[in-house]
């Protein structure tokens, strides 16, 4: 046998790194998960300051506190920012404490490649927001139509800046992606069949199949504009023959997906907090998850309904119309049996179960505006006005937002061993519901008296003065809320005790199993499942009987070793760290500001290195 | 007792939720100035986009109350009720609920009916979409032009052959046809109380129709975003009956009462370049499309040095009744704040990044000089409008003058048509164009078969043809070949006595 030695780069540290140099090189899905969310809930502050910038130029006609180009620097930002760093990176620390808990696994399939993808998340937003620091933000909108982004008309670096942060992004996305479905697909507990994972599995793998096919699309997109941009190309420019329409269907194609991949992580959190609280099985299971692949699937047939005033004819916008309404089915079918999970349950009210009714109560109003554009006709009176603003707030905040919420208090035991405090919960919750619908409801008569969305500014006498002036004390009322948050959090841990058992709220499912916060590797014993809802069945064996989904082999039940000293769990690496570094220096360095060829060489040696550095590093430290 | 108290809160949000609604719809309803608001429909069009969503508004409404009631009750009914269980921190219900997993009979009956419900929305939406979208072949549409702009609109009239600007006249119970074309970014024509809106798409053309009921002024609003200037780019629709509609459609191609004044001048040295003021003429329509054309080429092309740009057609300004786009009132002083210091109306405007005069800010004129201008602008109004004026009265007649020779002539004609704005009399001073220091010692030797005296009065009147080297074609406006030929030759006497 050949001996083959292996370059050594940076020895590999063992499992007992501590301090900083622990997060840096950790590849423990519950730390990076904890990473994703403190970055997230960060960027959510950043995101959130614009959106007060926006209410506050906003709050009177003819406002002046924002020149018109800072404006549109902040609402592209703030979308932006929303969309790529809060969002979807807080769905991403769901899926990372929760899905290895959830199937039974003690990390997830590719743990290197995860924490990579938590670097490369938070060195792509670093890189999108130092073009604040340029006094260049991306103005252009999150949608940056063309030819509005076109060299001719935006010949400065905003965009550029906002094209290679989100491919940075893009590839986290991607590589998460992968992830998570390997992990889902091969890493469930013995026993676990598809049909017996809880529903937030199932929608965290449907979120990734649409991450993994949606991403390429606008990574496609975003190199043509940047090549538009940079070398002199014409995809998108229509006096040199290319087609700005073009870049609408694939940023929609990519976009509509995007939505709901936005959308059913929280609905995947409320179909696990309901049936806790309310002390029954989630109703409908089959019909619950069905729907939601049948969302996914649905949501490529669709994008054109961004675009039914692009003038694309009646027959595609016909056919788009159709097909947007029957999206409205899927979604529907989930609310009633949201509200079966409810009835007859013993509900238990607290700040966890508050925020997914509140989501179920928000979805529905946004679900039915939706619907009032899904119709071309009556969408052209629509279109681009504050009345889209308002929907897809109730959507994305109403929805999203309040169902991560409801995850976090939920989890927050399993997570810290700390309860947040519930009268603080309770506070955070009625401000943010009150504020919310302060500040978002107004909006959709304003869009329907005729205010179109994006302007800097509004005459006076048109109306919309008192709306708009509601809506930004609303705002401001939602920051109090998200401080009160923070408060609950800070006073959480430093004042609430670690009192969280094991199984704090009568949970279901195989989280709740071992103890809060959870060891290192997990499980002691990975668990065989025989049902749905396993652990439930567990405590509650007098309540299997009438179970659907439940296993027959009671019997088979082996005896686990319970020595952890056999785990074998995978070691900390720098790799991921510089690998992420490298390669948003690397893409950072196409901007074109002076001597950014050496910005990029320096990148692409951090890139190369690290990357075979990763290919060569040993198993163990 | 804390259930007690969370359960006051969610009454107290319900309570919210009812009153704002409630605020809502009378906020709606009690106002009566929403000039853009979709619920007041002014024609056809509007009306079958709003019926529509009248439909889906009910609907919406009794789903709306129908879930977040079951949700309430659901919420408030079956709360559990918990007992303390001695010695321990759990607080555990006496009997667990049942374990419902479902009921697919249920299931299948509420997939089932929003279908139908969709069902009922889908059908009149499929046919709205096809009787919105092409005028009633029975009826005789006018066909119009609308032109996006980076921030103002252009609107033309083919078979009339007018072009004009941010204000859109139309007659009454005709239904209008618009195409829809821009030269720069995508733009969203809208007119909220008139019809839902459509995108202006560079390199592709679009078209919409609608018809107004009733005259009067309506307010539309480009909707789609388009850059710096986006809010500021509004339009006026004057809806007129068929005989008013027709006086506008004469008078547009009626020469102005007066002609020529200091104003003129100034403007023909910095404005013509990209405003054109004469599309009164015959045969003005086609020249207009692609004068205009050529501006946007040269700025695209070249926008460090283009001097001009594609800007509104101002013939016959005097009779609009708002500038810059819908931004203010037409009035002496609107207009004068206007020309002095564009972008403190609209920051971002073309006019003065692009125009000369401008060069580092501020309009480089003096006080009476933009007066001059504002005053000559206003005076465009054709000739036997009637509509009240207050700028006009101050105009006096153009004095009646007489030269003694016609170098004289040509030198008064040299700064009051303009020229002398962008040539210099000084040798090798270049204001925009040539100097015109010693014209006669290189005239004769440009073009073979041509005499100094030849070649000067065909540049004039021809400038494109006899470009000098280093120098941009289409800069000098092309309008001098209106000048008289007895105009045209005591220019040319003037110009060759510089030296």
């Amino acid at each position: 046998m050949t001996t083959i030695s292996y370059p050594t780069f940076i020895r590999r540290p063992n499992e007992y790194v501590s301090g900083i140099w622990g997060w840096l090189t950790t590849v423990d899905h519950k730390k990076i998960g904890t990473m994703y969310g403190v970055t997230a809930f960060l960027w959510f502050l950043v995101g959130g300051i614009e959106a007060l910038l926006i209410r506050l130029q906003l709050a009177r006609p003819e406002g002046t506190i924002l020149s018109p180009e800072v404006y549109n620097q902040v609402f592209t930002m703030h979308g932006t920012t929303m969309i790529f760093l809060v969002v979807m990176p807080l769905s991403a620390a769901f899926f990372n404490w929760i899905v290895p808990l959830q199937i039974g696994a003690r990390d997830v399939a590719f743990p290197r490649l995860n924490a990579f993808s938590f670097w490369a998340f938070l060195f792509g937003g670093i890189l999108l927001n130092l073009s604040w620091l340029t006094g260049d933000a991306p103005n252009a909108g999150w949608f940056a139509y063309a030819p509005n982004t076109e060299p001719q008309f935006n010949p400065r670096n905003g965009v550029t800046y906002w094209i290679l942060g989100l491919q940075i992004l893009g590839i986290a996305s991607l590589a998460a992606g992968f992830n998570f479905l390997t992990t889902i697909i091969n890493m469930r507990a013995p026993g676990m069949s598809f049909m017996k994972m809880p529903v937030f599995i199932w929608m965290t793998a449907v979120v990734n199949v649409l991450i993994v096919l949606a991403f390429p699309i606008i990574t496609v997109a975003l190199i043509q504009l940047q090549f538009d941009r940079l070398y002199g190309t014409h995809f998108f420019n229509p006096t040199m023959g290319g087609d700005p329409v073009m870049w609408q269907h694939m940023f929609w194609l990519f976009g509509h997906p995007e939505v709901y991949i936005l959308i059913l992580p929280a609905m995947g959190i409320v179909s696990e907090v309901l049936p806790t609280f309310s002390r029954k099985p989630i109703y409908g299971y089959s019909f619950i998850v069905f729907s939601g692949i049948a969302i996914g699937f649905l949501g490529w047939f669709v994008w054109s309904h961004h675009m039914f005033t692009v003038g694309l004819g009646p027959a595609a916008n016909a056919a788009f119309s159709v097909s947007t309404m029957a999206i409205a089915i899927p979604t529907g079918v989930k609310i009633f049996n949201w509200i079966g999970t409810l009835w007859g349950g013993s509900i238990k009210i607290n700040t966890a179960l508050l925020f997914s009714v509140a989501f179920i109560g928000m979805f529905v109003i946004g679900g039915l505006s939706g619907v009032t554009h899904a119709s071309p006709p009556s969408d052209a009176q629509q279109q681009d006005t504050y009345y889209v603003v308002a929907h897809f707030h109730y959507v994305l905040f109403g929805g999203s937002l309040l169902g991560l919420w409801s995850g976090v208090y939920y989890w927050w035991p399993k997570f810290t061993g700390r309860f947040l405090n519930e009268k603080i919960g309770l506070w955070h919750f009625g401000i943010v519901f009150f504020a919310f619908n302060l500040t978002f409801f107004p909006m959709h008569w304003l869009g329907l008296d005729g205010m179109p969305r994006r302007v800097a500014t509004y005459p006076e006498g048109m109306g919309w003065d008192i709306s708009n002036l509601v809506s930004t004390i609303g705002s401001l009322m939602l920051g109090v809320g998200v401080l009160v948050f923070l408060y609950n959090v800070v006073y959480s841990n430093l004042r609430m005790p670690k009192t969280a058992s094991n199984d704090p709220w009568d949970g279901r499912t195989l989280e709740w199993s071992i103890p809060s916060p959870p060891p290192h590797y997990n499980f002691d014993v990975i668990p065989d499942v025989k049902y749905r809802d396993d652990f439930w069945y567990t405590k509650y064996p007098e309540l299997a009987h009438n179970t659907h989904g439940g296993g027959s082999d009671l019997e088979s039940q082996e005896d686990h070793d319970g020595d952890h000293a056999d785990i074998h769990m995978p070691d900390p690496s720098y790799y991921p760290l510089f690998l992420g570094l490298g390669l948003a220096v690397m893409l950072g360095g196409f901007i074109p500001f002076t001597g950014h060829w050496v910005v990029c060489a320096v990148g692409l040696i951090i890139f190369i290195w690290s990357f075979l550095g990763w290919s060569y590093e040993p198993v163990n430290g | 007792m804390e259930i007690p108290h969370k359960f006051m809160i969610t009454k107290k949000l319900l309570k919210y939720l009812s009153l704002s609604s409630l605020i809502a719809i009378l906020l709606l309803s009690c106002s009566p100035h929403h000039e853009q608001s979709t619920f007041t429909n002014a024609g056809p069009v509007a009306q079958a986009q709003s019926e529509l969503f009248y439909l889906m508004f009910w609907i919406a409404g009794i789903i709306f109350v129908l879930v977040q009631g079951a949700l309430i009750f659901a919420l408030l009914n079956f709360r559990r009720k918990e007992h303390p269980i001695p010695g321990s921190d759990f607080k555990l219900p006496d009997i667990p609920p049942k374990q419902v997993h479902g009921n697919t009979k249920l299931e299948i009956l509420w997939t089932i009916i929003p279908a139908l419900i969709l069902v009922a929305i889908a059908v009149p939406t499929v046919q709205t979409i096809y009787s919105t979208y092409e005028p009633p072949e029975d009826s005789d549409p006018l066909e119009i032009v609308a032109m996006g702009h980076q921030w103002w609109w252009e609107f033309r009239y083919p078979d009339e052959g007018i072009v004009t600007a941010n204000e859109l006249r139309v007659p009454t119970n005709r239904p209008v046809k618009v195409t829809l074309q821009s030269q720069d970014v995508i733009h969203s024509f809208w007119i909220p109380q008139v019809a839902g809106k459509k995108d202006t798409v560079p390199g592709n053309t679009n078209q919409m129709w609608f018809q107004v009921d009733e005259p009067g002024n309506y307010s539309g609003q480009c909707a789609e975003f388009c850059g710096v200037a986006h809010a500021r780019m509004r339009f006026r629709v004057i809806a007129e009956d068929e005989a008013d509609f027709n006086v506008w459609l004469n008078a547009m191609k009626t020469p102005p009462k007066t002609t020529s004044s200091e104003g003129y001048g100034l403007f023909l040295a910095h404005c013509s370049m990209c405003h054109s003021i004469d599309s009164y003429m015959n045969e003005s329509y086609e020249k207009e499309i692609t004068v205009q054309d050529d501006r946007w080429a040269d700025w695209f092309h070249n926008q460090e040095e283009s001097a001009r740009v594609s800007a509104p057609n101002l013939t016959h300004l005097g009779i609009r009744t708002m500038l810059a786009a819908g931004q203010k009132d037409m009035t002496r002083e609107n207009l004068i704040a206007w020309i002095k210091d564009p972008s403190d109306i609209k920051q971002g405007t073309r006019m003065q990044s692009v125009a000369t005069v401008y060069q580092g800010g501020a309009a480089k004129l003096k006080e009476h000089e933009v007066e001059a201008i504002a005053d000559y602008l206003l005076s465009q109004i054709p000739d036997g409008w009637g509509s009240v004026s207050t700028s006009t009265e101050s105009l006096e007649e153009a004095e009646v003058m007489v030269w003694n020779t016609p170098e004289e002539h040509g030198e008064y004609l040299f700064v009051n048509q303009g020229c002398s704005g962008c040539h210099s009399l000084n040798e090798d001073e270049v204001i925009v164009g040539p100097s015109m220091y010693g014209l006669i010692d290189r005239s004769g030797s440009k073009v073979e078969g041509l005499s100094a005296e030849e070649y000067i009065y065909q540049s004039i009147t021809y400038p494109n043809e006899y470009i000098v080297d280093g120098y941009a074609a289409n800069v000098m406006p092309q309008i001098f070949i209106n000048l008289s030929e007895e105009e045209l030759n005591a220019l040319v006497s003037y110009l060759i006595t510089i030296k």
